[in-house]
Parts: C-alpha cells; sequence; structure tokens
C-alpha cells in the first residue's frame, strides 16, 4: 500500500506515537521507512525555556531506527538542521526526493507552544506536502494506538 | 473500518481513492460518511416547518445522493463501502461517527466546498485533527498545486 513513508522524527512523546504507528503500518504493508529528523537551531541546550537537548534527542531517534530495523523494517534516518529554511518545508522535500507515499507525523513536536493542539510544523506540513498526510493523535486513551483492541478489531 | 469523509469536492474524490486503496489492502471494512446541516435563513433563524419539507430537506437529499455516488464508485472499484449520513456540523459529524464506530482511520480531502477554500486550509479538517479518536489521513486535491509538491 504505502510503498515508502516519511517519518517526521524529533524523540517528542506526540513523535513516539507517530513512530509506534509508522511501525506498524510499514510492517503491515512492507514499506520503507525514511525518518526524517530536523534540528532545531534555536533549541540547544542554552536557549532557555525550550529545553531541548540535541545530543540525547538523537541518541534517542537512533534508537528508534536501530529498534525498526531489528524489527525487520527497512529504516534510515536522515538528520537536517533548520538552518536552511523550516522543518515542514525540509520534510516536505524529502518526502519528493524518496516519492513517499505517506508522510506520518504527529500533532506537535518538542517546540510547539503548549496547548497548541495542532504544531505549526504539522500545520504547515499539510499545506506543503505533495502526498497524503497521517497524523496520529495526541491522546493515547481515545486513539486507536497501534495494537489496540479497536485497531486490531478495525484491521483484521 | 476506515471512514472515509466526503462531499463530493476535488479533495475528497481524492480522499476517497486513497481510502478504498487502503481498505482493500488492509482487508479493512470502509464506510463514507456525509454531513449536512439544516438550511437556515438570514441571520441563521431555521426555516419555519411549514415551508415545503422538500425544500427543508434539501441538504440531507444532497448529502444522500453524495453518498449513493461515492458508494457506486466504491463499488466499480471492488469495494463494498457503506454509506452514514450525519447531521452537522460537520467536524462534530465525522468525529462522533468515527468514535461510536470504531474507525480506525479516518480519510479525508485536506479541504472541502467552504468559502475561500483555496485561501485557507479548511476548517473542517484541522477540527477534524484536533477532536478524532484515530489517525487522520489528509489528502490533497492531486490537481491543486497552489501550494504542493514543494
Amino acid at each position: 500500500m504505502f510503498g515508502t513513508i516519511v517519518l517526521a522524527i524529533d524523540g517528542s512523546q506526540p513523535s513516539d506515537r507517530a513512530v509506534d504507528y509508522a511501525g506498524r503500518l510499514a510492517k503491515e504493508s512492507g514499506s520503507r521507512i525514511v525518518a526524517v529528523h530536523v534540528k532545531e537551531i534555536m533549541a540547544g541546550r542554552a536557549a532557555g525555556p525550550v529545553h531541548v537537548d540535541e545530543d540525547e534527542i538523537l541518541t534517542k531517534v537512533r534508537g528508534q531506527i536501530k529498534q525498526f530495523n531489528d524489527d525487520g523494517i527497512k529504516a534510515e534516518l536522515q538528520v537536517t538542521s533548520s538552518m536552511t529554511g523550516g522543518p515542514a518545508h525540509i520534510i516536505a522535500d524529502a518526502a519528493v526526493k524518496e516519492s513517499a507515499d505517506v508522510i506520518v507525523t504527529g500533532t506537535r513536536g518538542h517546540t510547539a507552544l503548549a496547548g497548541v493542539f495542532l504544531g505549526s510544523v504539522a500545520q504547515r506540513l499539510l499545506h506543503l506536502a505533495g502526498c497524503p498526510v497521517l497524523v496520529v493523535p495526541d491522546r493515547a486513551s481515545r486513539s486507536g494506538a497501534p495494537g489496540s483492541a479497536r485497531e486490531a478489531a478495525a484491521v483484521n | 473500518m476506515i471512514l472515509i469523509a466526503t462531499d463530493g469536492s476535488a479533495p475528497a474524490r481524492a480522499a476517497e481513492a486513497l481510502g478504498l486503496e487502503l481498505a482493500r489492502a488492509r482487508s479493512a471494512s470502509a464506510a463514507f460518511v456525509c454531513v449536512w446541516a439544516p438550511l437556515r435563513g438570514s441571520f441563521g433563524v431555521p426555516l419555519p416547518e411549514s415551508l415545503d419539507p422538500e425544500f427543508l430537506d434539501t441538504e440531507r437529499t444532497w448529502a444522500e445522493e453524495t453518498l449513493a455516488a461515492a458508494v457506486a464508485r466504491a463499488a466499480r472499484a471492488g469495494v463494498e463501502a457503506e454509506p452514514i449520513v450525519a447531521k452537522g456540523p460537520a467536524v462534530q459529524g465525522i468525529c462522533e461517527t468515527a468514535e461510536r464506530r470504531g474507525a480506525s482511520m479516518v480519510v479525508l480531502g485536506s479541504h472541502g466546498w467552504g468559502a475561500v477554500m483555496s485561501l485557507i486550509f479548511g476548517s473542517t479538517t484541522l477540527g477534524v485533527l484536533q477532536h478524532a479518536p484515530c489517525p487522520v489521513v489528509v489528502v490533497r486535491d492531486p490537481d491543486d498545486s497552489s501550494e504542493g509538491g514543494a
């Protein structure tokens, strides 16, 4: 179904849900995952209120890609800095380059403003992407999260 | 169950195609939901019941016809899809249907027939993203090149 999935990844909690979901989709249809992580230059260790540590994020994200590979999923990680443009542009460009069939993203990342339900990157992606965008919801309790009874029942 | 929201617009048709493909690939069932809202007169005042019921039911009839056309296209594509008519507002109609029917995924177009549709990203789409109980796939009209194809 989806030959290539581009996955927006940043180690945040909503991103983790997108990672789980993309993994399940990939297993289901034998897709290749291209995970794209955009380093937020402003969000370094000393940048104040955001508290994003790129080293920690990279370690976590690399672990998630390794987990995909261990699960038999073809997956690679592309790391870019957002110096060259907004994260949404970089992810949308990657989707074009990789001929992605779908972009999978969480609702928001590390740097989204508190209280915003859909982060600016996800919103921009909806505008920019040339392919379908799959948004994995935030609320694990309500969602058809991977492995939930609802999802399993609905898929079977 | 894959729930495909439709209003007959071009992006909705694109969503329809992807939704049916997904249903087939995952051996999931498919359903279409079309949301209608009662016609209102000036200043949003509900039209009097004394009016011709056929006239009052215009929107409902539109929804039923939109669904019937979508179901027929699905059948031609080899997918048996169920039509679901829901009463508006659109976001509520789509999300409540998804919740009630335990949809595993909602597929919808990036925008519908709403005013200034090409200027502003569909407010229905954003509302569904906020309230949907399951993952949502947003599909653009492939002919709409306003900003896409980055």
